[in-house]
């Protein structure tokens, strides 16, 4: 977060300031290619490429505060992501992307190397392992750091939906982080 | 599955997880919420959730110097989007306010052709004689002393873009520029001849000739930091605008050397 002076940030970003843009675009990327890696994963950076050509081009008809800006950088984020996803489906009737398909453990058991490394990669690999809507409820919340209205506006969903998916994830991620690591990588 | 819920719903998950060896810790929502804000310590979680805290904590960590490795290249994307250039290769054109003031300036620039073309066949029939356009080009802001071959139109190197920006900043896709269909014609920088001729006689602003340009001179570079040359400078002629950055667009009144009907050569450059 970038805070107080926020707002004089994006007005001179929006004005054509580079170190402005610069200031906003360290202050969100690394957020945003953790949540387009674990919604596409491979195509975290030319999603986020696409999210701020977007972004740049509607800066200066933005208006709110900072926590409104993350919450439109990270909506633009998803449809591109969505758009992608999309295109990427051959059948129409396949309901699960191919990347959210079952996660067995494999012998780099994300959740064993997230409690042993606590790498940000494999925290977010770790948390990606949920079923979709889990994982990008709690990538909204704590990567992006936005409230639960703000991520159910977002997905599309109602703020309880949002509470119980995102404590539903936590639930099993305790299960998965608290088993045993023979248990963890067996499957 | 609606349109705002592509990914799949959320789905039963139990039959995909190994066999638990305790059972699930149970969550309240204090505590839940806490965690995903990022305000709940490891050593402080409940039992079974410290390393979930972990987790989180290191999801929401510091940048890593891979995730930061882009800014250059997000620069120079803020850089030509702000500028509201054609569209680079594989990516979509700047739209909203960036495509708007493209367009305007495109349609500008076309207005502008419109006018010079009549002006260029007013001079000619008023001055009798063949002079050039680049004075009434030049006043116009179509063209600036810096333009010059390599630097746009088929073939050339790099965009052709005028340093002065008023009616020509800008291009729409596959629209030429006046310089660069003038480029196109003679090969090289943006110059005008009377008469279809490569070597015409010009008139200055006062009317009195202009020693032809020399097939050896060199015509004016564009670019940002390259100074005009010589070759269409006299002196004690009026010279054409400098070469800036972003200059803003100019009006009519503000614009020097408007030269004289007399000084225009047929044909438009």
């Amino acid at each position: 977060m970038i805070g107080p002076s926020f707002e004089a940030v994006l007005a001179a970003a929006a004005g054509g300031d580079e170190l402005a843009f610069g200031i906003l675009w360290r202050d969100l990327q690394p957020g945003l290619l953790r949540y387009l890696n674990a919604l596409a994963p491979g195509a975290g950076e030319d999603l986020a490429s696409e999210t701020w050509l977007r972004v740049v081009g509607r800066l200066d008809r933005f208006a709110g505060d900072e926590r409104a800006f993350r919450a439109w950088v990270f909506t633009v984020a998803r449809h591109r992501a969505v758009d992608r996803w999309r295109r990427s489906t051959r059948r129409s009737d396949e309901l699960v992307p191919t990347g959210a398909l079952v996660h067995l453990p494999a012998p780099d058991d994300p959740a064993s190397s997230a409690v042993d490394a606590i790498s940000s990669r494999a925290a977010v690999a770790l948390i990606a392992t949920r079923p979709h809507e889990q994982a990008e409820v709690v990538l909204l919340r704590v990567v992006a750091g936005l409230e639960v209205a703000e991520v159910a506006a977002i997905t599309g969903k109602r703020p309880g939906h949002v509470r119980v998916l995102a404590h539903r994830a936590l639930r099993r991620l305790a299960t998965r982080v608290g088993q045993p690591a023979h248990v963890r990588g067996a499957v | 599955m609606d349109a705002d819920n592509v990914f799949p719903a959320d789905m039963p998950d139990d039959h995909l997880q190994p066999p638990v060896s305790k059972p699930m810790v149970p969550l309240d929502d204090d505590t839940a919420e806490r965690l995903l804000a990022g305000h709940l310590h490891p050593e402080d979680a409940p039992p079974g959730y410290a390393e979930v805290a972990r987790v989180l904590q290191a999801a929401a960590g510091p940048p890593a110097r891979e995730e930061l490795a882009g800014e250059k290249a997000a620069l120079a994307g803020f850089r030509a989007a702000r500028r509201g250039p054609t569209v680079t290769a594989g990516r979509r054109a700047p739209t909203g306010a960036g495509g708007r003031r493209r367009r305007a300036r495109v349609r500008a620039s076309l207005v502008a052709l419109a006018l010079a073309g009549t002006l260029v066949v007013v001079g000619v029939w008023l001055g009798g004689g063949v002079g050039t356009a680049d004075e009434v080009l030049t006043a116009l802001g179509l063209r600036s002393p810096s333009w010059g071959p390599g630097t746009g139109g088929p073939g050339g190197a790099g965009s052709l873009r005028p340093v002065t920006t008023p009616v020509t900043g800008g291009q729409a896709p596959g629209l030429p520029s006046a310089g660069e269909r003038a480029a196109a014609r003679h090969g090289r920088g943006v110059t005008s001849r009377g008469g279809g001729s490569a070597h015409g006689h010009r008139l200055g602003a006062h009317g009195k000739p202009i020693k032809p340009e020399s097939p050896k001179a060199k015509p004016p570079k564009a670019g940002k930091d390259k100074p005009p040359t010589a070759s269409n400078d006299k002196p004690g002629k009026t010279r054409p605008p400098k070469a800036q950055k972003a200059k803003p667009p100019k009006t009519e009144a503000g614009r020097p050397n408007q030269g004289s009907a007399g000084t225009l050569s047929s044909g438009r450059k």
